[in-house]
């Protein structure tokens, strides 16, 4: 009896040693959002807003959704990144998309962390987040941006999520395809114009003769000088590069991400 | 003048297709030559002077006015001036033949007899040369429905069934123009350089005078010697291929109408300098290579007038009746087969096309721009 005890504790040990941490590595992930206005850029109705779009896109797709607004200094060339990549990974190790706003430099970010979710939003989708929300940003209407930050994930990530995302694609973006309708309306109507008026041209045959090359020899060329006269220069300076604002980038290591300066 | 068969007495008309005449009854065939009284024409003699082809003189034509006969006056609405009538009697069946004062070729209306009126075609009416029609009638048909279905807005009046009855065979009057041309021409011709230097764009520029003069032979230029014939028809149609060209014969003309000078040399030969002008021009300006830029200071330039002859050229004509405002006259030539009009453009026909294409483009377009939507 007191042998089977021993061997009973120590199998028991042993397992315990293996198989716990598994069990206790083990959480159940429930997808959170995170509306941190902490540079003071948003009212309560709008953190509201905000909140809701963010839940809502946080149920839709089951993601982490952060958008956070600071005056936290950083160390690199973008502010805003900083502070998202450090916030972001340390509360949301498996992953999250954030919109980052830092009032410190002037910066924002867009960020995608952990494999699923830059999967999912790739570089160019992060540069289209970025985009979209520097439009606003440049105006100074910073709930106008969060709010175009969220509504062009939305509308990304059922494209992306959807095996047969692309087929709905002009539907959800259908401003885009609103354009596209009506410049082909447009364009048909002008290639139609010109095609008829060509169409139209084309019945008229005749005119007068104004050479006679055909019935003329060769020309006998007797007189052919060419005299230098004069040189003289004209320059004109080289037009100058525009800057952007919009700095691109891939992130740090691990982390797909898109921002620039406002 | 008759051109009778030697077998039968019949009608002789010539034959695009064999080049002969031949009778409309037992189908013999003669050639040019054995109806010609004088066939052993010199090419080589030829007028000297340009002077000979001036306008007619009415008085000097022998004529007998058609309104004292009780017809009416025909009136020429694009010339807008009535015009002299001239009557005959046929021959054949003593039937009164009405004809424009310039007509040296025609056929009689009531028995279809091809008529040569000489007076027209002698003296000084008398052409040099003839291109005959290699252009048969029969094919004109297929040539004119091959060109009315390359304007695809034609009106229905101009569909080839409506308007085959109407295109008549005509020789038409010419004038052929040889002329030597000198000139110069000086210009100022810049050759560029680009290249960069630090925040600057560096053109350099060398600056030249050019100066260019020769000498160019034109042969046969031809000009329309017809006040009824509009030259834009006239010029459209060309080029004639002068090497079918053969002393003139009326044995040619039986079956086909034809027309004499009205318009002289003198008042056509500032357009012939004209074309010759811009030629020659053209010619001295190409041999300016490789300047980016070339302005013309000035130039002169020299005619001297050769041989003119004059010719009857082929030519199918056919003048539509379908509105007053437009240019009527659509011209076929008669040795290539080269057709030109302006026709008109049938409204209803342009719309369903636009609507047709409209949708047809529209579909493609959007097709196109989903697809960039889709990809984007």
């Amino acid at each position: 009896m007191k042998r089977i005890n021993i061997v009973s504790m120590l199998v028991f040990t042993f397992l315990s040693i293996w198989i716990m941490p598994i069990f206790t590595d083990i959480r159940v992930y429930a997808a959170e959002i995170v509306v941190m206005d902490d540079a003071g850029l948003f009212t309560e109705s709008e953190i509201d807003k905000i909140e809701d779009k963010a839940a809502e896109i946080s149920q839709k797709y089951d993601m982490n959704i952060l958008i956070a607004t600071t005056y936290e200094p950083g160390f690199s060339d973008n502010e805003a990144r900083d502070f998202i990549e450090s916030f972001g990974s340390s509360r949301y190790p498996e992953g999250y998309l954030a919109y980052a706003i830092n009032m410190s430099d002037r910066s924002y970010w867009v960020d995608a962390y952990g494999d699923t979710y830059r999967s999912l939003i790739t570089q160019d989708v992060a540069d289209t987040l970025a985009d979209k929300a520097s439009d606003e940003l440049y105006e100074g209407e910073f709930y106008d941006s969060a709010m175009a930050f969220l509504d062009r994930a939305d509308r990304e990530l059922a494209v992306s999520t959807d095996p047969m995302g692309w087929l709905k694609k002009p539907f959800i973006f259908w401003e885009a395809s609103l354009i596209a309708l009506f410049v082909s309306l447009i364009g048909a109507a002008v290639v139609t114009v010109i095609m008829t008026l060509l169409k139209a041209k084309g019945h008229q045959d005749k005119q007068l003769a104004y050479d006679a090359a055909g019935y003329g020899d060769s020309l006998n060329l007797m007189i052919n000088e060419n005299r230098f006269i004069s040189h003289y220069q004209t320059r004109i300076r080289k037009p100058k590069q525009s800057s952007s604002g919009h700095s691109g980038g891939t992130g740090s290591s691990g982390h797909t991400g898109s921002g620039g300066h406002f | 003048m008759l051109y009778k068969c030697k077998n039968c007495g019949g009608e002789l008309h010539f034959d695009p297709e064999i080049g002969k005449l031949k009778c409309d009854y037992c189908d013999s065939v003669y050639d040019v030559s054995e109806y010609e009284p004088n066939s052993d024409v010199d090419l080589n003699e030829a007028s000297e002077t340009i002077e000979q082809y001036v306008t007619p003189d009415e008085e000097a034509l022998n004529t007998r006015k058609a309104l004292d006969a009780g017809f009416e006056e025909a009136t020429d609405d694009t010339t807008d001036h009535k015009e002299d009538l001239r009557l005959y009697q046929c021959p054949h069946c003593g039937a009164e033949v009405v004809t424009d004062k310039t007509t040296a070729a025609t056929t009689c209306i009531f028995c279809q007899t091809p008529l040569m009126l000489q007076e027209n075609m002698s003296g000084s009416f008398e052409p040099e040369w003839i291109i005959p029609f290699e252009v048969e009638p029969s094919q004109v048909k297929t040539l004119y429905q091959e060109y009315i279905r390359s304007k695809p807005f034609y009106p229905p009046e101009y569909a080839a069934s409506n308007v085959i009855k109407k295109i008549k065979a005509v020789y038409l009057p010419f004038f052929l123009h040889d002329t030597n041309t000198s000139g110069q021409v000086q210009a100022t011709g810049e050759r560029t350089f680009t290249h960069t230097h630090g925040d600057w764009i560096i053109t350099e520029h060398d600056v030249f005078e050019l100066s260019r003069g020769g000498q160019m032979h034109f042969e046969k230029v031809p000009a329309i010697a017809s006040s009824k014939t509009p030259r834009d028809a006239m010029d459209s149609i060309e080029p004639f291929d002068y090497s079918k060209m053969k002393p003139f014969s009326t044995g040619y003309l039986p079956g086909f109408l034809a027309e004499r000078y009205d318009v002289g040399f003198e008042q056509l030969i500032d357009s012939v300098h004209q074309r010759i002008a811009h030629s020659f021009d053209a010619k001295l300006m190409s041999t300016m290579n490789g300047y980016s830029s070339i302005k013309v200071q000035g130039g002169t330039m020299n005619h001297e007038d050769g041989h003119t002859g004059y010719v009857l050229l082929p030519a199918y004509i056919l003048f539509m009746d379908y509105d007053k405002d437009e240019d009527a006259l659509i011209a076929i030539n008669g040795q290539t087969g080269k057709i030109v009009g302006n026709i008109p453009v049938d409204k209803k026909k342009m719309i369903r096309y636009a609507i047709i294409h409209f949708i047809l483009n529209w579909l493609i377009l959007l097709v196109i721009a989903m697809a960039l939507v889709i990809a984007l």
